[in-house]
């Protein structure tokens, strides 16, 4: 990547960054335009699966609710949860999708398999919405497998110092007691919603810079 | 669409702490793979 669009790139995170903490949110126009401009620019180029499994999951995310707003009509109760596919569907073809996506490349592959981990993710409620689209961003500008450790150790070494500075009065007393039951009224106690994107943003610029 | 209309962008720092450890994970599985099956499986897949 040349260095004008590392340069970008570290632009980018830190506006999203700074944007998140302001207002705590990431805006679909900041990421999207990103996620899809690469799974268009890989399909041109031969590897079709990335934007296969990004329309299957645009698809799966859709209710019935969504589709009648497109079409003017207004949605009968219950058509927010009356989803277009079944989840066993979409799992299974979000898997053949990816095997798919290991015979189009490494790129192709690192996004399918990022996507897939990312999306399914924000679907068990681990990872908000906003947060999941930048990974999947920063994922689409560096689709190559050291992707995931950079990414992954970003993240711990932002959370773990804020999670030991957290539980500094816990963490002794559970150890001296042994009751980890402790932990987890400590939890209750003590964990709080915070703006993250900047955590998440680190692993790019790990990722832009070397 | 939900989760495009999803822009919320604030955690607990434990959930983040389980994303860090599943993507580092997932980049193990993926240098492992890479180090010792991506022939193999290349060639079940090219086979196919």
């Amino acid at each position: 990547m040349p260095i004008w669009a590392r340069a970008a790139v570290l632009l980018w995170l830190v506006f999203v960054s700074l944007y998140d903490a302001r207002t705590h949110t990431v805006p679909p126009w900041a990421t999207w335009p990103i996620i899809v401009g690469v799974a268009l620019g890989r399909a041109w180029s031969g590897a079709w699966a990335p934007l296969l499994l990004l329309a299957l999951l645009f698809v799966w995310d859709t209710t019935v609710a969504d589709v009648k707003g497109l079409l003017g009509r207004t949605p009968r109760e219950g058509d927010e949860t009356r989803w277009l596919l079944p989840d066993g569907v979409a799992w299974t073809a979000v898997g053949v999708l990816v095997f798919l996506a290991g015979r189009q490349g490494e790129g192709a592959t690192v996004l399918a398999v990022g996507w897939a981990v990312i999306h399914g993710l924000w679907r068990f409620g681990i990872l908000p919405g906003g947060d999941a689209a930048l990974v999947m961003g920063i994922v689409a500008l560096f689709p190559h497998p050291r992707f995931f450790w950079v990414e992954g150790v970003g993240i711990l070494a932002a959370t773990v110092p804020l999670l030991l500075w957290q539980y500094r009065r816990d963490i002794p007393v559970v150890l001296a007691t042994g009751d980890v039951s402790l932990l987890k009224a400590a939890y209750a106690a003590r964990s709080r919603p915070r703006p993250v994107a900047w955590a998440f943003a680190l692993g790019g610029v790990i990722l832009a810079l070397t | 669409m939900v989760f495009v209309k999803d822009v919320q962008a604030q955690s607990v720092t434990e959930h983040l702490a389980v994303v860090g450890l599943i993507l580092t994970a997932a980049g193990a599985a993926v240098w492992l793979v890479y180090q010792a099956v991506a022939d193999r499986f290349r060639d079940i897949a090219n086979n196919l």
